[in-house]
This record gives structure tokens, C-alpha cells and sequence, in this order.
């Protein structure tokens, strides 16, 4: 009972101490609030600062550099070494696509049996497609070169698009249609 | 009032919104730019500008004029049809191959056409017809993927009579008209790669009948490749 007396002061009196107390406890808190206000904006200023010379620092780096690059004998070093880079590209696109004739010809030729004839070998219009024509004793002898053509890596396939066997001249004329791999 | 919570309550509210509008909100806006333009430019001096200058400082200008020399050779910057004659020709007789006759007919480069064209292949396309025997005749077919100045063949038809072969088809020479301006400063440059390297071996390779565009005072970028036509 003893911690709860009466109070004895006038109301007045009372009504006042409790309004300076919530002004007192209101008054704490909005200068803590500033406080905590006043620690963030000095926090984003350094924060700032820091950005700011960071920025400055790469942005007077990239000037750096780019007088660098940007000085006459550089240029000129950049000028040669573009047209290198680019003739490499086009001949390497070139010569991946060039067609090897002579290694063609030339193995073509060595798998003719004896007694068969080349007459011509004509590139179609598909690049990769050759008409051969030519004339053989016998059909055998055509079997053999088909037979060897077909296991030539060079050859991707090989058909017979003619045969008209001459009685009167006894020889045998042919048409193969060979298409070659993509090397 | 002046006594009153709500009046200081007023003031840290108007306070708070002022700084918050007035400075934080502002601050964040630039702080959020600078460092997007921090990332733009460590990206340009990491992607583009530090790798470029450190390629250039690794070029030297004789290494580059002599592959000029040689990739000009193989494929110039102008069509050159006196060049293809010639190379042709010394090919067929290297080969002993009998050459007909050689037109290149209208070709139709001028110099506008070859300015636009820069950076993209353009080819002169020859006739051509030989007669010989077979391994003439494969000796013409390989003499030509070694020629100095590189060319192919199309359209090949190849007729034989038992003795000789008759050989017709087209001759495609490339030639790569260069840029007539270079690019930004912050274009990057890329390195020569394993495979660049390994063309530049292949056009060392190629040993036969190439006319020789390098002179002992040879700078590259001011030779006039081509631009005066004997024909």
C-alpha cells in the first residue's frame, strides 16, 4: 500500500507534469529521429564521395586510353593489322570451300580398269555432283570401276545414269552420275 | 503550442520529408547512374579498350607489312586481271598445258563499286580452256591451288579423245577490297588465333607464280595495289 499514496497535488498541477512528460519523451524521440536522419544523409554523402571519385578515376582512365589508341602510330598499327585479320578471314572461308579438282582427277583416272575409257566428266550444276561418261569392252569392266569408286572416301555415291551397249562398234557406253563427299 | 508534441512531431515530419525529397532521394538517384556508369566503363576498358592496346603494343609494323605483302599477294585488294593472265599463264606452261585464249570480258569494277565493297569478297571470273594430256592436265589442276595468287575452278568439264583431255571451265580469282576507313576507337580488336595462323602458313605455302608486291621501301598502307591497269 505504501508505493501507491495519494497523490495530494492539484489536478492543474498534475495535468501540467504529465503534458511535460510526454513533450520531454516526444521531444527525445524527434532528436533521435534527426539524429538517425542526420547519420544517414552523412553516410550517403561519403557513400557518394566514394562513388563519385570511383567514377571519375575510370572515366579519366578510359581518356587514358583511348589517347593511347587514338595516337597516329596506333592507328596505323590498327589500320594494317584489320586488313590482316580481314584477308585471313576471307581466304580461310575460301579455302574451305575450294574444291580439290587435281586429287579428283587424279584418283578418278587410277581406278579406270584396262580397256575403259574416260569420254569427258562434267561438273552438273549441284557443285558437288559430276557426269562422268565413257566407254568400256564390257559391263564387268564398269562393275569394277563402279566397285572402286564407291569405296574411294572421295565419293559419296555413285549411279548409273546411262548404259547403251553399241553391238556393231562391240563396245558398251556409259553415264555415272558420282557425287562427291564434302571435304 | 509551442509546448505541444504535435508541433515538434510536425517538424521532424516536415524535416524527414524535406531531407528525404530534397537530398536522399536525389543522392540515390545519382549514386544508382554513377554506378551504372562505373559498370559501363570498367566493361569498356575490360572488354574493349585494355585488351586493344595491349594487342597493338604487341604488333610491330615490319611484322605486319610483310604479312600485308603476302596476304596481298594472294588476295589483293583490287582485281589486277593483268595478274590473273599472267599467273594463268605461267601455271599452263609450268604444266605444259596448252592455254586457249583468255577474256575476262567487261568486268564492270570501278572505284565506287570497290569502295562499298569493302571487307567483302569479290571474285573476276575467267574463262578458261586447255588442252594436254592426263597428267598435264592434273598438273594444271594442282599447280592451280598452289598458285601465289589464290584462284579456283568452277563449271570444270573435261572431254578426252583417248590422247589428249580438253579441259573448260571458270578460274575464280578473289580479291577483298580493304576498308577505306577504320573503325571507333572503342571498336575492340581481336586477336590473330591458332587457326589465323594456320592460313597465314597455308598462303607461305603457296610458291607458284605470284607477282611480287613488296619493294624494299615497302609501308603497306600507302602502296597504290593495282590501281594503274596496263590494259
Amino acid at each position: 500500500m505504501q508505493g501507491k499514496g495519494v497523490n495530494l497535488l492539484p489536478q492543474e498541477i498534475q495535468e501540467q507534469e504529465e503534458k511535460g512528460l510526454t513533450f520531454r519523451k516526444v521531444s527525445v524521440l524527434c532528436v533521435l529521429e534527426l539524429v538517425l536522419l542526420a547519420v544517414i544523409v552523412l553516410g550517403l554523402y561519403r557513400y557518394r564521395e566514394q562513388i563519385g571519385s570511383q567514377w571519375q578515376i575510370l572515366d579519366q582512365e578510359v581518356l587514358t586510353q583511348r589517347s593511347v589508341i587514338n595516337t597516329e602510330e596506333n592507328r596505323r598499327l590498327e589500320g594494317k593489322f584489320t586488313v590482316v585479320k580481314k584477308k585471313i578471314g576471307a581466304l580461310g572461308e575460301y579455302f574451305e570451300q575450294r574444291w580439290h579438282y587435281a586429287t579428283f582427277l587424279d584418283g578418278l583416272t587410277k581406278a579406270l580398269p584396262a580397256g575403259l575409257q574416260m569420254i569427258s566428266l562434267r561438273q552438273t550444276e549441284t557443285p558437288s555432283v559430276f557426269e562422268f561418261s565413257g566407254q568400256a569392252d564390257n559391263v564387268g569392266q564398269v562393275n569394277t570401276f563402279i566397285d572402286d569408286l564407291v569405296q574411294w572416301d572421295e565419293v559419296m555415291s555413285v549411279s548409273v545414269t546411262l548404259l547403251d551397249y553399241q553391238i556393231d562398234k562391240g563396245r558398251l557406253i556409259f553415264n555415272l552420275a558420282i557425287t562427291r563427299e564434302n571435304i | 503550442m509551442r509546448q505541444s508534441p504535435l508541433f515538434l512531431i510536425l517538424i521532424c515530419v516536415i524535416t524527414t520529408i524535406l531531407v528525404v525529397v530534397l537530398t536522399i532521394y536525389p543522392w540515390i538517384g545519382e549514386i544508382g547512374w554513377m554506378k551504372r556508369e562505373i559498370a559501363t566503363r570498367e566493361a569498356l576498358l575490360n572488354d574493349k579498350l585494355l585488351p586493344k592496346v595491349n594487342l597493338l603494343q604487341s604488333l610491330t609494323e615490319v611484322e605486319l607489312d610483310s604479312s600485308i605483302a603476302a596476304l596481298e599477294e594472294a588476295l589483293p585488294s583490287f582485281p589486277q586481271e593483268w595478274s590473273v593472265f599472267a599467273s594463268l599463264e605461267a601455271l599452263a606452261a609450268e604444266s605444259k598445258v596448252e592455254l586457249g585464249l583468255l577474256n575476262i570480258g567487261s568486268l564492270g569494277f570501278d572505284e565506287a563499286t570497290l569502295l562499298e565493297g569493302g571487307g567483302r569478297l569479290m571474285t573476276v571470273d575467267v574463262p578458261i580452256t586447255s588442252v594436254g594430256d592426263l597428267s598435264q592436265t592434273v598438273a594444271f589442276l594442282k599447280n592451280i591451288e598452289r598458285a601465289k595468287r589464290v584462284l579456283s575452278l568452277a563449271q570444270l568439264s573435261l572431254g578426252s579423245d583417248g590422247e589428249e583431255i580438253r579441259l573448260s571451265g571458270i578460274a575464280i580469282v578473289p580479291f577483298l577490297p580493304v576498308p577505306s576507313k577504320l573503325g571507333p576507337v572503342d571498336e575492340p580488336l581481336e586477336e590473330l588465333k591458332v587457326g589465323d595462323q594456320d592460313i597465314l602458313a597455308q598462303v607461305a605455302r603457296l610458291n607458284l607464280y605470284g607477282i611480287s608486291f613488296q619493294s624494299p621501301d615497302f609501308t603497306g598502307g600507302d602502296v597504290d595495289y593495282g590501281k594503274s591497269d596496263p590494259f
